[in-house]
């Protein structure tokens, strides 16, 4: 106990300084990083080159991200969202419908978004299964989203709108018509779905993993991400303090894309037989 | 594992102003083709072409930006990776000429410090528009050491020589290393 104590210390120490000492504080990390006063946050928000090493700085720097990011979730997200629930029905016009067959359509762009978010939901749903904590509602959701009668299509909605039901239509012996809605194995339903203004902490995910690829089209949603980002998100949206926890969902973002920056080459298949892709 | 169909790969990355016309140029050059029509870009993308130099094949991956002051943070995270990069500005709107010193200071914080670099004035079949004379461009290349080009998407002028000189450049970097 008296070890880690000073273990501690010497993390606290080190982030402390005016200017952090980053092959020191590597050093220090390789065997371990505790989680308590949030050393383990800010260790992997200066590692990930999220925070700058000049700690004076941090403040303006969190400051100026944190706005980044929500500004891409306003046009990402919530202004296609609210034009969806306008009464003008503007986006179907002559020159744009959702049959249109041209590829710089907005309406193919819209279908070609849904079939990346499926994939994303359906990973994010069972991201690290064996902890409650992503199915559990956050204490920090967007606040714009999940207040329903500001009248924005959420991707909650998205993706709900998007999966088909399957169902059979068959008539006994009487005449009369049943209908089956057939179970499927794994349906949505399985999961349960927060109630309204309420938002799981696996929602906050698949949301920086839309706006992610929506930001780096040339790379797209591969699987395996969401497993990078959880542990990120993780650690931030859990640490002790009130601040680093509300801003979980930007910081992750962020700390996600500089370490994406890193292994971005495994993930674009055409790589995959070249020196610097996974086939080799 | 799959038969390689190229010796190199090299990774391209366009930077400048938003509205340069770092897309048309890539598509230009990708696909031979202009299209009038502005969409501008959001976050990055990129295209795949495949040429042919000193009897090697070269697969080409470039990066296309988005040029606009939001995405910057984003951009920037593929300023690593890249060995070559092209400065594109507009030689009918001096403020994109302007921040050219600004995208070299960028580069200088974030890229490869042996990163092979070009600055490219586009649109230069604008003549009757122009703002920025060819000689400011050659001089700020020159003062930096950068290859200078002025380049057409639309007309088609310089846009494969632009490319081919910058993977030339790279390709004879790798030839001394090796």
């Amino acid at each position: 106990m008296a070890n880690y104590r000073t273990r501690l210390y010497q993390f606290e120490n080190e982030l402390s300084r005016d200017i952090i000492d980053n092959k020191r504080l590597r050093k220090l990390v390789f065997s371990g990083c505790p989680s308590e006063k949030s050393v383990r946050s800010n260790c992997w928000k200066v590692l990930l080159n999220y925070l700058p090493l000049e700690t004076k700085e941090w403040e303006e720097s969190l400051d100026r991200q944190r706005k980044a990011y929500h500004q891409f979730v306003e046009e990402m997200i919530l202004k296609p969202g609210t034009k969806k629930y306008d009464n003008n029905r503007t986006d179907v016009t002559l020159e744009d419908h959702p049959l249109n067959p041209n590829p710089d359509s907005q309406w193919s762009q819209f279908f070609r978004d849904n079939e990346m978010l499926l994939q994303i939901d359906k990973d994010c749903r069972r991201l690290c299964p064996d902890l409650s904590f992503f199915q559990s509602a956050t204490p920090y959701p967007c606040k714009e989203l999940v207040n329903s009668d500001l009248m924005i299509e959420t991707l909650r909605r998205r993706v709900e709108q998007t999966v088909l039901k399957s169902q059979n239509v068959c008539k006994n012996r009487s005449g009369i018509t049943i209908t089956d809605f057939k179970k499927n194995k794994k349906t949505i339903d399985d999961y349960v779905v927060l109630a309204e203004g309420e938002e799981a902490h696996w929602e906050v995910v698949e949301r920086i993993l839309f706006i992610y690829v929506k930001l780096n089209p040339g790379q797209g949603y591969v699987q395996g991400m969401n497993e990078i980002i959880g542990p990120i998100y993780y650690t931030f949206a859990s640490d002790s303090n009130p601040d680093c926890q509300a801003h979980a969902e930007a910081d992750s973002f962020w700390c996600f894309t500089n370490l994406m920056s890193e292994i971005r080459d495994n993930f674009i298949k055409h790589l995959d037989d070249t020196v610097c892709g996974i086939g080799e | 594992m799959a038969k390689k169909t190229y010796d190199l790969l090299f990774k391209l990355l366009l930077i400048g102003d938003s509205g340069v016309g770092k897309t048309c140029l890539l598509f230009r050059f990708s696909d031979d083709a202009f299209n009038t029509t502005f969409i501008s870009t959001i976050g990055i993308d990129f295209k795949i072409k495949t040429v042919e130099l000193d009897g090697k094949k070269i697969k080409l991956q470039i990066w296309d930006t988005a040029g606009q002051e939001r995405f910057h943070t984003i951009t920037t995270s593929y300023y690593r990776g890249a060995m070559g990069i092209m400065l594109v500005y507009d030689i009918t709107s001096a403020k994109t000429f302007e921040n050219i010193s600004k995208w070299l200071r960028n580069i200088d914080e974030h890229a490869n410090e042996d990163v092979e670099k070009m600055i490219l004035g586009n649109k230069c079949d604008m003549e009757d528009k122009r703002q920025v004379p060819t000689s400011k461009g050659e001089q700020i290349a020159h003062e930096h050491g950068i290859p200078f080009l002025e380049t057409s998407a639309k007309s088609n002028i310089n846009v494969e020589r632009a490319f081919m000189d910058l993977a030339q450049a790279i390709l004879n970097k790798a030839s001394t290393c090796l």
